[in-house]
């Protein structure tokens, strides 16, 4: 894991007030969604928030790949790097 | 009255004016009252949980701040969003309703998650983005709905808020709703500290306490009520504090007024 992985994994604690759980808690590659994490549809408009916040990344939500990209830690690390290579 | 329906929540916006039409008019200064059938009660501030601690002395000196309410009955990942309210709500709704399922609930709230509504009016204020999850739980019948998850019942439920009387309201909601076919209601009321922006609008001093009546018709112990306009000048602590003198046995009779009316209540077996 790298320094993106485990500024993301921190954004996701922090944002959605996951009580007792550290960076290293989160598989990278598990589902941030229903059996993973199991986080809800709430969770994922306030990480949508949170990620436009932070990295000034859009998002629509009638692109089907958002879906793609809220899969995990590690889709969402991607979704990062390719927008802020987009913009460079 | 408006009804906004979400996940079989119903909430009700009702006015003073509607709820008051609600009580038989009377000339001036003449006494309307009605009584409910209690079965048991729950109640919760800083400090105090059970009826035992709620007996051994009156609720003088309640703690303004202190812990949050214990609902370790809730999936932490159902918890983890809820505020003082929420968590003061359940915890007297889950305590006084023990095992039972399918009771209908009023769930009544003066101010709801005040806290978080300043947090959003601040965001507005400020051009940021008012967050999602604050918004979801800071809707007025949001405690409803988390129990009614976390519980699995779908029971239906009220919300309903109606100044510093919210609390006389709710017995009201309470009284229209039991019927032979509705034997059963739990009525859940909480409020929690007031931010300090907001403490120089409000008259009385406010601190946190939840309090979870459970009507039952069968129930032959009667909660007696009684309303009339202000007789005297506006008490200095809150309804709930005063209702609670009496279930936890403190004085058999106590009288408490408001901005609009005098409430009296005693405690008697049919």
């Amino acid at each position: 894991m790298d320094t993106l992985h485990t500024e993301i994994s921190q954004l996701i604690i922090d944002t959605l007030d996951l009580e007792d759980m550290t960076a290293a808690d989160i598989d990278p590659a598990a589902p941030l969604f229903g059996d993973g994490l199991g986080l809800d549809s709430i969770d994922a408009l306030e990480l949508g928030v949170a990620l436009r916040k932070r990295y000034q990344v859009r998002l629509d939500g009638d692109d089907p790949s958002v879906k793609r990209y809220f899969q995990s830690v590690n889709t969402l690390v991607e979704l990062v790097r390719q927008r802020s290579e987009n913009e460079a | 009255m408006t009804h906004e329906k979400t996940e079989g929540v119903t909430t009700r916006n009702t006015t003073l004016l509607e709820l008051r039409a609600l009580i038989p008019s009377t000339a001036p200064g003449s006494m309307d009252s009605f009584s409910l059938p209690l079965a048991t009660w729950e109640a919760w501030a800083p400090g105090r949980s059970t009826r035992q601690e709620w007996r051994a002395s009156p609720p003088e000196a309640l703690d303004p701040a202190g812990a949050t309410a214990d609902i370790g009955f809730v999936d932490p990942m159902l918890r983890r969003r809820l505020g003082p309210v929420a968590r003061a709500a359940l915890n007297v709704a889950h305590r006084c309703l023990g095992e039972r399922t399918g009771v209908p609930m009023v769930f009544a709230s003066r101010h709801g998650e005040l806290a978080r509504t300043l947090t959003m009016l601040k965001d507005l204020a400020a051009g940021e983005e008012v967050s999602p999850a604050t918004f979801s739980l800071s809707v007025h019948n949001a405690s409803a709905g988390v129990f009614s998850i976390a519980r699995q019942d779908t029971a239906p439920a009220t919300a309903i808020s109606a100044g510093d009387e919210t609390l006389g309201m709710a017995l009201i909601e309470a009284l229209a709703r039991l019927s032979p076919e509705q034997p059963q209601i739990l009525l859940v009321y909480a409020d929690a500290a007031v931010p300090e922006r907001y403490t120089q609008d409000i008259a009385s001093a406010e601190t946190p306490h939840a309090l979870a009546l459970l009507l039952d018709i069968r129930s032959p112990s009667r909660l007696h009520v009684a309303t009339q306009r202000p007789s005297t000048v506006p008490s200095d602590h809150m309804m709930g504090l005063s209702l609670l003198n009496v279930l936890a046995g403190h004085s058999p009779r106590e009288t408490w007024t408001g901005e609009r009316g005098t409430w009296q209540w005693t405690l008697a077996d049919a």
